[in-house]
């Protein structure tokens, strides 16, 4: 792809299949981890816990604090895993939201020409195929999307 | 992981061009062969509705034209791209269905395939596109039609 994808985005999640993506996405460009960004994705708490009312419970709860918490601890391990495939550490960002509003908009923050997602085979039913996130994230990409299959 | 046997999966439209120009880099890159899939909708599923059985020779005879035409008009996008006519498979049926058949056939490990960006009318992936990435076993690399 020498010449094509100059900005490649990454995105992983925080389970051990990233690997799968990373060793994809890394085999695409022999130029080597000068082209790649990574990100992951946290969804918020809130999404977790609906119908509760979200502003009391946030007064009740440091929640702010528990998502830097989490942010830290995910980007330490995000940083960790691909080192091993050569990509620096300030390259890795972890955002909270909406995983494929944030890698839309984060693809767009560093003008990314290709977006790089796993996604999880078959399950039997045809509206399951493809990972949630990864279907999302093909609708409205802002550029290529290379959807990596988990295997296993 | 490299890639061993790419598909590229193009209609026979100028944006096969860009789908083409792509798979056929990654495929340099990872020194595989490339693959290169049209598919022809039969004639029933142009005039969905209408009783074909009368027009069945008709509809035969349209549809090996069809397939011919393709196979011209693809292998010679497909040969510019040092592509050569056996690895250009045309088929006639469901696009999506001949898509995954030839990629599991040929077993591919990655399709390259060219979709629409309509941002803001609601239609954001080309259908196509979407059923192959709904049922693909191999990875996919969708390439964003520009313009």
């Amino acid at each position: 792809m020498i010449g094509r994808y100059r900005r490649i985005l990454i995105a992983l999640d925080a389970s051990e299949e990233g690997d799968q993506v990373l060793e994809a996405a890394t085999a695409l460009d022999p130029r080597g981890a000068d082209s790649y960004y990574v990100t992951t994705v946290v969804p918020p708490m809130m999404g977790g816990i609906s119908g509760m009312d979200g502003a009391s419970f946030a007064a009740t709860w440091p929640l702010k604090d528990m998502e830097a918490e989490i942010s830290r601890e995910i980007t330490d391990s995000v940083r960790e895993r691909v080192a091993r495939f050569g990509i620096s550490p300030d390259r890795v960002t972890v955002l909270f939201g909406r995983p494929a509003t944030e890698i839309h908009a984060h693809a767009e923050a560093i003008e990314a020409d290709l977006i790089v997602i796993g996604s999880h085979g078959r399950h039997g039913l045809p509206q399951v195929m493809l990972g949630s996130t990864a279907n999302a994230v093909l609708h409205g990409a802002p550029c290529d999307v290379l959807t990596v299959r988990i295997r296993g | 992981m490299k890639y061993k046997h790419i598909l590229a999966a193009v209609d026979v439209t100028e944006e096969a061009g860009q789908v083409l120009a792509i798979a056929r880099q990654v495929a340099d890159e990872h020194k595989a062969k490339l693959s290169v899939v049209t598919v022809v909708k039969p004639l029933t599923h142009v005039y969905g509705g209408l009783d074909m059985v009368s027009y069945t020779q008709i509809s035969v005879n349209f549809e090996e034209e069809a397939k011919a035409q393709a196979k011209i008009q693809t292998g010679a996008m497909a040969e510019e791209k040092g592509v050569g006519s056996d690895e250009v498979h045309v088929s006639v049926g469901a696009p999506v269905t001949q898509i995954i058949d030839t990629a599991e056939r040929l077993g591919a490990d990655l399709i390259v395939i060219g979709s629409h960006g309509k941002h803001g009318i609601g239609l954001l992936l080309g259908s196509t596109a979407n059923g192959v990435l709904h049922r693909a076993d191999c990875d996919v690399l969708t390439i964003r039609i520009k313009g």
